[in-house]
Parts: structure tokens; C-alpha cells; sequence
């Protein structure tokens, strides 16, 4: 959208706003711990200050010293964890944003991600390596994931546009069946870790190298080293995102190419909403579904393409997370959906539903995790407080816009007319 | 008493409203478009607040907060939404706010016996065992009438009933209110017709662009001196319509029927008729007696049961909204706000919104083409002195957004052009300016279709006029040859022409 | 056969109660997202409730007494409890949709967010775990209705009747169904109900005729989050032994399609809950389930795979939604934040 001269004031305001979200957001985790610090004796208000600071900087946190008390500084592998775990949270907080700026609540995103998970693990885990090279495997594996969670993310559009049932109960109905599906589906599957003890609650990580041999005539799966007599028929896995030098910076950390990727991912959506007139479309739709109709745009083929490609995006973001090759998928899901799927909600919210603002929220939400994670380490807290700070910040979301708006309009002096 | 300042921006605004109201008085209010008619009857209502100035109601000062407060203060209210509320009869709905009960309990038969006993004294036509989903605007109107009579309001207020009323049912109502008068209640009416506030009531206050409001008694003016008053000093003159020969067919409907998920009957159907190039023809029906119905299902945006539609010649009964835009048709509709135009937009991107198919093909927005276009549409539009291409279009008055939208739509040389009350939004200023863009429209032999609730805009623009009832065709009357006074008798349904099934009729004229 | 309609009733009672919930809030305008979260809130507050009495050993002589109506009124009491701190928790929901005039949905969303945050929060700060259980014994000892009670020995048979009914129930189950009943008759017979409904339907119209749409929609939350509260912890007393966990395995969002399945009215509601608690009891016992009493597993016999069990549920929502969808009429003004200025 054009802003030209008022491009400072809107643009600056928006940002002001989720910065007060924020700002309350962390007040309010503050306010609790202090609240529990206070009346439990074991934390005190020292604890409680610890806590604080802990919620605030948690990602310089660097242990304690001998004196037990909390010291700071550079910690690569915090950044680099960061960084890795804002791939999936980026992806899925484009997802939830590009359904908003079509005005469509995609709180089908932990479902998606389940489709892309599943898609992307099995492909990576069953394609033969000796036949494809693994960087082919890695892409077909996560174009796979997108194909999947495409499909899985346009059953509540085509619901929506062509029956109108509401959109939020069809993504929660797909959400479900989505995990009950995947527990399914890798329940037959031969992906269970069975090599490693007591592993096959999980399957693999996408890196294990599976070699399906032929031993006196029987076929079975094993592991890198192949045993004797062994004829080999295929190699499976051993597909990992490459690190691109970044966990050179980020030592100790999980971190990988997945982050750059999504960056990009970030910026073509971007492109795609303010340059093209598949974006421009899109927010019409959002914005006025009944005036799109009447100026002939195919506000229920548009409806059913918005949650496709919101789809296709949260399911990239579990396929970029578990091919990173050092994940394990926790294949018994049916009880619990994925978090990282609702905290795109959020992560949208926060960037105002822009593309780029959400590779920021992302990484701050990120953050967030990471300092919830230290505190469970370090403190007698526990690292539900962030998920406290975050359900704060949504509370807020939903009537910052609201109040954004008031003050814009006191701002400009134009009062709405008749 | 009443006395009432209020100043808003932009195009509407009252300066220095004064008005007295005495017990038992029926009072009009008199503006056209734009003069802060509206305004006015919602801040009565409580749903505006004047800048300056006060409301006094028997010697107190009313704090008119809300609609709630209004009602606290005795104030009633009836204007052009709908009070229908789904779920509840018709009895329901006469009993809500003012429950005939004293415990938790409803008590619809006390309510049916004071509702009944109320018709028969003030003579109100509605029948109690309507069904509240069948109901059309009119006899809502007289239901919300009977509400405020049986919650003994002191001040009734009705906003423009004769938008909704023909010319006979308002003869009723006014008789009503007169007896309502009569038991002590004070009417304030506000209308657009000065016949209207001439026949009805002792005293009427005008509202007129330029210059403060003033109060006549009726009995001392006439029509012309209303309407001169009215339309101000530097009203351009409207122009005239010239004689065009009538060309061949651009859109012939067939035995079209549509119909709506909400109500039980179809809002459209069985209509058929045609509409030639060089022609002006109007659907001429109570708002609720199909014609919007028929404009989206003529657009593609509300499905058709059966029928077909043609442009030019091809069938487009089964083509989609874009197909239809492309082929040569255009609609404007009444609510440009929810329908034509979006509100998060900016005025650029509103005139963009259709035009981004026919020079954005390849996918890519090239911006530069668009804001080019955008401006010269909006030059045509004269909009430009109050709006720029980058105003978001909820910052617009309705009146600016309409002129805007209604050159995007001009621009395009539609074959034709469906427009609905193309007069509702426009002041007394730029009245003439539409009226010459349709009649331009004409002259160059293409087509123009006017849906419109109202007589007078009927006659004054159209050449042929087709009147609607609940959804049926009723007659087919030529303007020089009619009266608003006929048209009504078709509109409410009580007369209908031979020719669409109706049975022979004795006289024409009451 | 007594056991499939007593767990359908387990399951069936608390979607109905919080289905009724969203109608309530529905109705008066504001939509309310949030009942799986207030569901989580009314769970934990109701077993928190339980574990606190016990450890003040209020109602131990009671139990050590057997007192079965002493023990009931315990049950009861967490109930309200769980209500009222339900009714608080939707105040979130009521301020920001109403006075701050919010997007609603996002609202709901950012409670369902925010529910299950601060109860884990708390409950491991007090037990250490991931759940919180009672703090002596279990639900079935303290309120479970047991035929022994009523004079049976361990052997004994109680009629059809009596072991659908009466043996191994908890009376907060009926508890419930009453509760349904009554407040559907004060949506449709009262005076209130009916300008509820108005204020969900046309809240200009019905300001201009003096009802107070503000305190009407909050009346609405309010008895909303109450029931959805109340649900939640019959919920977990009933499934889960009364312990709270943060999670209710998307309960409150069956309710909510529950609802629109239901279109919003009580009756509909009830017979759609029946219909869900039966899936979800088959789903859950599938292979224990002895339909007609001849120690034949069938559905066992069967050898469909759990997963599919446990996906229908949410499989039949979807078709259903799909067939009704079209006659589906929610009420008008709902989710438009009432603006009196506003035409």
C-alpha cells in the first residue's frame, strides 16, 4: 500500500504500538514473578529480581559464578538457537499474516505444520541417497512439506469460500484430524527410530544415514556401519540443512542455512503483497470480500489460494525445523499440537501482519523462548512465563490497532464524515 | 424546546440550529440532501453529539448520550434501519425495551390487547399477526409507530418516512400522527418533499446551504417558496433532456429470478424486461421491492435461480462478475461504502478497482499507469479539490466517495450503466452534475439502468419507468404521462397494470 | 450398554453446558473464542479448590464418615467455584471486546493463550509436575455415586435403569444438565433473555428502545465464562480424576462447533452434544465397549485403527458443517464491537 507522506507517521505508530505491547507484555510477566517471589519464601525478592532480569536478558545469560550469582555476556549458542528457533516461528508467522491481510484467521497453522513435518520427513527419510544427491533431497523434501501443507491449509478455505463455515472452526477441526492423522500415518511407518535404544517414540533425525540391506536373504534396516555380509540395496537419510558458515559464528548452537531461507521466503511474500496484483487482489478480498465481488474479483477462488499459500508456508516451517537433520520428531501426536504453530498468531500480530516486520517478531519472540529457557536452567521459575509475556502481548494486539487508529485520526484533524 | 448548535468538517454541517417544539405540536423539518438533516435526527436520537449548544426538553437539559438516554428522555425514534431483530415475532418485538411483565416473565397477551387497542384508536394499518420475517420497510414503519405510542413517547421522531411511504400511505400516517398530536405527544418530521411537510404539519423548519435555519408556519408558504429556499442562491439549473431516437436492445432480462438466504420469499421474481441503447430506463419500487436484488443478480454478484440475462445480444446468464464488467456493464450501488468501494483503501487504490485487469495483465501493479489514470478520474469526478489519490476512502464523505467511484465507473464507457438512487448521496450542488452525466451517458447511445425508490427521480430522469412490487413487476408508465401520486398506488401493490397480470382498472388518478 | 450411555453422558453433559456458554456470549453479540481457555482456567481454579479444602481438612471427616451429602456439597461448592472463576476470567474478554471495542477473535485467541500459560505456570510451581492432582485420594472415592451407597453388595445387580444411572455417576453430571435446562429458559422465556438476544441481533434498535446494550453483552460473557468455567472443571473431574494439566485436548472448540452445529439454540445444542459424546466415548473405549452385554468386543473385532476412532469427531463436525452450513444463521451483530454512533 502507497503511504507516501504519511508513510512516517503510520508506519512509525504501528511500530510504536507493538512496542507498548511488548512493554506491558514484559511488565506483566514482571509483575508475576515478583507477585510468586514474594510469597514464597525460597525466592524472595532476590529471586525475583534474578527471575526479571532472567525474562528481560536472558539471551546474554551466561551461567553463574561461584558467588551464585547470574553473570551476562555473549552467549553464541543462545544467538544461534535464536536464530534456529525463529525459522519455524517466521514461517508460521507469515502464514498467519498473510491470512490476516486477506482477511482470514489462520489459526489452522499447527495443522499445516504437522502436513509439512510429516511430508518433508518422509520424503527425506525414504527417497534413496544413492540414486539423488542429499541437497535434492533437501529440496524436494521441503517443496514436498509445502505441497503438503497446501493442500492441508486450502480444506478450510474451500470450506469457507464455497460453504461459508467459518474458517476458525474448520482450522481447528483440521488441526485435530491433522494430528491424529500424522500419529497415524508414522504409527505404520518404518521411520521409528528403532537403531537407538530407547528412541522410537521418535523418528529419526533427517541426517541418520538408514541403509536397507539384504542379509542370507532378509531385508532389514541398519544404521551407518553395515554389518558383515551385508549387501546393500539403498541409502536413506542423511539429509541435513548446510550450516552456510553460520554456526561458525553461533558456536555450540543449532543454528543453519534453514534462517536465510526464511528470510528470503519473508521478502517474496513482501513483494508479492505490495507489487503485484495477485497482492493487491488478496487485500481487497481482506479488506472487503462483498466490494471485491462487485469489482470482479473471484473473492472465493482468492480465499481458497490465501490458505493454500498460508498452508504452504506453515508447513515450510516444519519441514525447514525437522530437516535441519539435529531434530526429532515426536511421532505419538494426537494429544497436542505444535506449538510453534499458535505462536505465529502472535508473531503476526506484533508485526502488524508485514512480512518483513515478522522476520523481527520472530526473532524476538524467539527470544523470548530462549530467556524462558534460562530461567527454567538457573531459577526455581519455569519457563511458562514467557508464554504468559506472549498471551499478554496477543491481549494487547487485539485492541492496539483499535487505539492506533484513534490517535491517527486525532493526529490528522480530519473527523470521520457523515 | 429544543435549541441545537453543531458544527461538523467537511461537507455536512449545522451552524446555529434552532428549533422550538411545543407539546402536541407536529413539526417538519425541511433540507435536502447534505443540509445536516440526517444529523440532526441522530443527535436527537443519541447518536450523535452536537459541538456546541443545547437540547432542552421541558425546561431540563437533556444529556443525549446515547440512544438509551434518548429513550430515558421520552424521545422515539424511527429512521432508516431496520428494527427487525430475528427471532422475535411481531409482538416480540412491540414489547422490547418495555416488558408488559413485572417479574422475569413475558406477558405477550397484555401486550397483544394494548397493542390492539392502540391500532383502533389512533387507526394504525398493521396487522398483529404479521409475521416478522415477511415483513416489507412500510410495515415496519408502522409498527415502530405503534411501539412509540405504546412506550408513551413524548417526542416522536421520524427521519424521512416518506422515502418508504408512497404518497397514500403517508396521507395515513399523517392522520395518525395528527391524532397522536392530539393526545399530547410532539411529532418532528423530517423530509426532503415540502408537499410532505406542507400537508402535514402547522409549523416547518428549513434547512439551507448557507444560511441559518428558519421556521414558517406552512400555512403562509407554498411549495415553490420551499423548494427556492431549499436549493440556495447559486444552484446550477439542471439540464434539460433532449429527444434521442432509442436504439437497438443492450439488455433484455427473461423471467429472472433471484433468491436471498435471509427471507422467505424471492426477493425477484419472474421479471423480464429490456432496456435499448439511448434510453434512460427506471425500476421504480420501495426499497425493499427487489430492484437492489436485481441489480446484483444483473452484476453476477447474487446468484439467479432461473432466467437468463442478455447483453448485446450474448447471454451472460451464467458469466461471472469480472466476464460482465468486461463485456460492457456497470454498477453502482446504493451502499458504496460497503459494496462499492473499500474503506482501508486509498482513493487510488479504490479507482484502481477494477481497472487493475485491463492494464495490470502480466501480474505485476505498474504503478506509474495507475496513478495516472487514478488522477484523471478523479479531475472528471470534481472531487479533486476535497480528496487526493492518497486519502484512505473512509476519510471521504459519502458524497465525495460517490461522485469519485461514479466517474470510475463513467470512465470505463459502459454499455451499460446500472445505477441505484444516484440523487441519495449528492447535494442540491452536484445534483446536476450527475443528471448531466447520465443524460451524456444516453446521448451517446448507450444504456442506462435506474433503480430508485423514489418518484421524483424517476420522472425526472428516465424514459420509460417500470414500478416494482415485492419483487414483481406491477405496471409500465411513460414520465410525461404520470404522476408520483399514480406510481404509488403501483408501488404498494394495490393496482397493478393488465398487461403484468393485474385485473382491469375503472379510473386512474385518485 | 449402561457403561457407553453413562461415559456418552461424561462426555456429552460438559459440551453441551459449554456449548450453551458460547450461545450465551454469541447471542449478545460478542464471540467468544476463548472457551477452551476459560474451560482450562474453571478446570485448574475448581481442582485447585479440591486440593486446598482437602489440605485444611474441612470435608476429611465427612469422607472418614462416609457422608455422601456432605461430600456432594463439597463437589458442588467447587463448582461455583470453578463458575465464578470462570465469570472472572471472561471479564478479559468482556472489557476488551466492549469497552475497548477489540477484534474479537484475537481476543479469545490471546485468552486461549494466555489460560493455559498461567495455569502450568502455577501448577508447577506448586507441584513440581506438569499436573495437579488432588491432594488426598481420588475423584471416584470422594464423588462418585456407588450402588454400595445404596445398599448393594459388590455383586449385586441393579436394574438397567439403576446402573446407567445411578452407579459410578457423579451428580455433578446432573448437576449440569440441570443448569443447561434452566438457563435455556431464561434465554427464551425472561424478559432478560429476550433483550439478549436483541443485543446480539440489532443493538442499535434495541438502544433505541432503552436497553442497555453494554451491560447486556457483559451479562452475556460473564454467564458465558460461568458455564464454560463450570464445564471445564466437570470435565476434568469426570475424564481426567480431577487433576488439571493445562489442556483440554481442544474440548472447548468441539463445544464451539457444537454450537454452530447446534445454530445456536439449546435443544439442537443438546442432541448435537449427545451425538459427539457418543463418538468420543467410542473413540476412547473402543475396545472394551460390550454393546449388548455377550462379552463380544465387536467394534474390537473390527480392527479399525485407534487413530481413525479418534479422529471422527472432528471429521463428522466438518461433513455436518458442510450440509448445514448453508441454513447455519448466526446471530447478526455478532463480533461487530456496538458503536451507538455508529449507523
Amino acid at each position: 500500500m502507497k503511504k507516501e507522506s504519511f508513510f512516517d507517521k503510520a508506519g512509525t505508530r504501528s511500530v510504536l504500538a507493538s512496542l507498548v505491547a511488548i512493554l506491558v507484555g514484559m511488565l506483566a510477566g514482571g509483575v508475576i514473578i515478583l507477585i510468586v517471589g514474594l510469597t514464597n519464601p525460597a525466592l524472595g525478592i532476590k529471586g525475583a529480581w534474578e527471575g526479571i532480569r532472567l525474562v528481560v536478558a536472558g539471551l546474554f545469560a551466561t551461567g553463574r559464578d561461584v558467588s551464585g550469582s547470574l553473570t551476562f555476556g555473549f552467549n553464541s549458542a543462545s544467538f544461534g538457537n535464536m536464530l534456529f528457533r525463529a525459522v519455524p516461528l517466521i514461517m508460521t508467522g507469515l502464514s498467519v499474516a498473510l491470512g490476516n491481510k486477506a482477511g482470514l484467521f489462520n489459526i489452522g497453522a499447527p495443522g499445516q505444520y504437522l502436513a509439512g513435518t510429516a511430508a518433508s520427513l518422509f520424503v527425506a527419510l525414504s527417497v534413496p541417497t544413492n540414486a539423488v544427491p542429499a541437497w535434492l533431497v533437501w529440496i524436494i523434501a521441503l517443496l514436498a512439506g509445502m505441497l503438503a501443507g497446501a493442500c492441508w491449509g486450502a480444506i478450510p478455505g474451500i470450506l469457507k469460500a464455497y460453504l461459508n463455515i467459518n474458517e476458525v472452526l474448520a482450522c481447528i477441526m483440521t488441526n485435530w484430524i491433522a494430528a491424529n492423522a500424522v500419529t497415524w500415518v508414522f504409527d505404520v511407518s518404518n521411520l521409528k527410530n528403532v537403531l537407538e535404544g530407547t528412541k522410537s517414540g521418535y523418528i529419526y533425525k533427517t541426517s541418520t544415514i538408514l541403509n536397507d540391506v539384504v542379509i542370507d536373504g532378509v531385508r532389514s534396516t541398519v544404521g551407518a556401519n553395515l554389518p558383515e555380509g551385508a549387501q546393500l540395496v539403498a541409502t536413506r537419510g542423511g539429509v541435513a540443512t548446510g550450516k552456510m558458515g553460520l554456526d561458525a559464528i553461533f558456536s555450540g548452537s543449532q543454528v543453519n542455512g534453514g534462517i536465510l531461507v526464511a528470510i528470503l521466503i519473508a521478502i517474496v511474500i513482501y513483494v508479492i503483497l505490495s507489487r503485484t496484483t495477485l497482492g493487491y487482489q488478496l487485500k481487497a478480498c481482506g479488506a472487503n470480500r462483498y466490494a471485491a465481488r462487485y469489482a470482479g474479483i473471484q473473492d472465493k477462488r482468492n480465499i481458497v489460494l490465501t490458505m493454500a499459500l498460508a498452508g504452504a508456508l506453515a508447513a515450510a516451517g516444519g519441514a525447514l525445523y525437522y530437516l535441519s537433520g539435529n531434530t526429532e520428531f515426536f511421532w505419538n501426536t494426537y494429544q497436542s499440537l505444535p506449538a510453534e504453530g499458535f505462536n505465529g498468531i502472535p508473531v503476526a500480530l506484533l508485526a502488524i501482519n508485514n512480512p518483513l516486520g515478522v522476520i523481527f517478531s520472530a526473532v524476538f519472540m524467539s527470544m523470548l523462548q530462549i530467556c524462558g529457557q534460562k530461567l527454567t536452567e538457573l531459577t526455581a521459575y519455569n519457563e511458562y512465563i514467557t508464554n504468559v509475556i506472549i498471551a499478554v502481548i496477543v491481549y494487547l494486539s487485539a485492541f492496539m490497532l483499535v487505539i492506533k487508529m484513534w490517535i491517527g485520526k486525532l493526529r490528522k484533524g480530519k473527523a470521520v464524515n457523515k | 424546546m429544543l435549541h441545537i448548535s453543531k458544527q461538523i468538517g467537511d461537507a455536512a454541517g449545522i451552524a446555529d440550529f434552532s428549533l422550538r417544539l411545543n407539546k402536541g405540536a407536529f413539526h417538519g423539518v425541511l433540507g435536502a440532501h447534505c443540509t445536516g438533516k440526517t444529523t440532526l435526527a441522530r443527535i436527537l436520537n443519541g447518536m450523535c453529539i452536537p459541538d456546541s449548544g443545547s437540547i432542552l426538553i421541558e425546561g431540563d437539559e437533556a444529556d443525549l448520550r446515547s440512544p438509551r438516554s434518548a429513550a430515558a428522555w421520552g424521545i422515539g425514534f424511527a429512521g432508516e434501519e431496520s428494527p427487525y431483530v430475528h427471532g422475535l415475532d411481531l409482538i416480540g418485538h412491540l414489547m422490547l425495551g418495555s416488558e408488559f411483565a413485572p417479574s422475569g416473565k413475558l406477558g405477550k397477551r397484555a401486550a397483544r390487547t394494548q397493542a390492539a387497542e392502540f391500532i383502533e384508536q389512533y387507526g394504525i394499518p398493521l396487522d398483529l399477526d404479521s409475521r416478522a420475517d415477511e415483513m416489507n420497510r412500510a410495515e415496519w414503519l408502522w409498527a415502530e409507530v405503534l411501539r412509540m405510542v405504546m412506550q408513551k413517547r413524548d417526542i416522536l421522531v421520524l427521519d424521512e418516512p416518506d422515502v418508504v411511504f408512497t404518497r397514500q400511505e403517508m396521507d395515513t400516517l399523517v392522520s395518525v400522527l395528527r391524532k397522536i398530536c392530539g393526545a399530547g405527544s410532539a411529532v418532528l418530521l423530517f423530509s426532503r418533499r415540502p408537499e410532505t411537510v406542507l400537508s402535514a404539519c402547522e409549523e416547518a423548519t428549513l434547512l439551507c446551504p448557507g444560511r441559518p435555519a428558519e421556521t414558517y408556519r406552512t400555512s403562509e408558504a407554498t411549495a415553490e417558496d420551499f423548494l427556492c429556499l431549499m436549493r440556495g442562491e447559486n444552484a446550477p439549473q439542471a439540464p434539460e433532456k433532449k429527444e434521442i431516437t432509442v436504439g437497438g436492445i443492450v439488455l433484455e432480462t427473461r423471467r429472472l429470478t433471484v433468491r436471498d438466504q435471509d427471507s422467505a420469499d424471492d426477493p425477484a421474481h419472474d421479471v423480464s424486461f429490456e432496456v435499448r441503447s439511448g434510453e434512460i430506463l427506471c425500476l421504480l419500487g420501495r426499497p425493499d421491492s427487489g430492484w437492489d436484488a436485481l441489480g446484483a443478480a444483473l452484476i453476477g454478484a447474487k446468484e439467479m435461480v432461473s432466467g437468463r440475462i442478455k447483453l448485446d445480444g450474448k447471454d451472460i446468464s451464467r458469466a461471472s462478475v469480472r466476464d460482465r464488467l468486461r463485456a460492457g456493464m456497470a454498477y453502482l450501488p446504493r451502499n458504496i461504502r460497503e459494496l462499492g468501494a473499500i474503506d482501508y483503501f486509498t482513493l487510488e487504490e479504490n479507482l484502481s478497482l477494477q481497472g487493475y485487469m485491463h492494464y495490470q495483465e502480466s501480474g505485476w501493479i505498474k504503478r506509474r499507469q495507475r496513478r495516472d489514470e487514478a488522477a484523471h478520474i478523479l479531475d472528471a469526478s470534481g472531487v479533486s479539490g476535497r480528496a487526493d489519490l492518497d486519502s484512505y476512502a473512509d476519510e471521504l464523505a459519502d458524497e465525495s466517495l460517490w461522485l469519485a467511484m461514479f466517474s470510475r465507473e463513467l470512465e470505463r464507457r459502459p454499455a451499460l450503466l446500472i445505477v441505484e438512487e444516484p440523487t441519495r448521496h449528492t447535494s442540491e450542488r452536484t445534483a446536476p452534475f450527475i443528471r448531466e452525466q447520465l443524460l451524456s451517458v444516453r446521448a451517446n447511445h448507450r444504456a442506462v439502468l435506474l433503480l430508485t425508490s423514489q418518484p421524483e427521480e424517476a420522472m425526472g430522469l428516465s424514459d420509460r419507468i417500470l414500478v416494482l412490487h415485492e419483487g414483481e413487476i406491477m405496471g409500465e408508465f411513460d414520465p410525461a404521462n404520470t404522476s408520483a401520486r399514480e406510481l404509488g398506488w403501483y408501488m404498494s401493490g394495490q393496482w397493478r397494470q393488465q398487461r403484468y397480470g393485474g385485473a382491469a382498472i375503472e379510473g386512474e388518478d385518485e | 450398554m449402561p457403561f457407553l450411555i453413562r461415559q456418552t453422558l461424561v462426555y456429552a453433559v460438559p459440551l453441551m453446558l459449554v456449548a450453551l456458554a458460547g450461545v450465551f456470549a454469541e447471542r449478545s453479540g460478542i464471540i467468544n473464542l476463548a472457551l477452551e481457555g476459560i474451560m482450562i482456567f474453571g478446570a485448574f481454579m475448581g481442582v485447585l479448590f479440591v486440593r486446598t479444602v482437602q489440605e485444611w481438612g474441612w470435608f476429611q471427616p465427612a469422607y472418614d464418615a462416609s457422608n455422601v451429602l456432605a461430600l456432594q456439597g463439597f463437589c458442588f461448592l467447587a463448582m461455583l467455584f470453578a463458575a465464578a472463576m470462570g465469570a472472572v476470567f471472561s471479564l478479559l474478554l468482556a472489557f476488551a471486546a466492549i469497552n475497548l471495542k477489540a477484534d474479537q477473535t484475537i481476543g479469545g485467541t490471546a485468552l486461549n493463550l494466555l489460560a493455559p500459560a498461567v495455569v502450568l505456570f502455577f501448577i508447577r510451581m506448586i507441584a513440581n509436575q506438569n499436573t495437579l492432582n488432588m491432594f488426598k485420594g481420588d475423584a471416584a472415592s470422594w464423588f462418585m455415586l456407588k450402588k454400595s451407597m445404596f445398599g448393594y453388595g459388590r455383586k449385586d445387580n441393579m436394574n438397567f435403569l439403576g446402573s446407567t444411572f445411578v452407579d459410578k455417576v457423579y451428580v455433578a453430571t446432573y448437576i449440569c444438565i440441570l443448569v443447561f435446562v434452566i438457563m435455556s429458559i431464561i434465554l427464551y422465556k425472561t424478559r432478560f433473555g429476550m433483550r439478549l438476544r436483541s443485543c446480539g441481533e440489532n443493538p442499535q434498535a434495541s438502544a433505541s428502545l432503552g436497553i442497555n446494550v453494554v451491560k447486556m453483552r457483559y451479562a452475556g460473557t460473564v454467564i458465558s465464562g460461568a458455564l464454560a468455567g463450570m464445564g471445564g472443571f466437570v470435565y476434568v473431574l469426570t475424564t481426567a480424576n480431577c487433576s488439571a494439566n493445562g489442556d483440554v485436548a481442544g474440548f472447548g472448540f468441539l463445544a464451539l462447533a457444537v454450537m454452530i452445529f447446534g445454530n445456536w439454540k439449546p435443544l439442537n445444542i443438546c442432541l448435537a452434544a449427545l451425538l459427539f459424546g457418543l463418538f468420543k466415548c467410542v473413540a476412547a473405549s473402543y475396545s472394551t465397549l460390550d454393546i449388548n452385554g455377550d462379552g463380544v468386543y465387536m467394534l474390537k473385532e473390527l480392527n479399525i485403527n485407534t487413530n481413525i476412532y479418534r479422529m471422527l469427531p472432528y471429521v463428522i463436525t466438518l461433513v455436518v458443517l458442510a450440509f448445514t452450513s448453508k441454513s447455519s444463521r448466526a446471530p447478526k451483530a455478532e463480533g461487530i464491537p456496538y458503536d451507538p454512533g455508529k449507523r
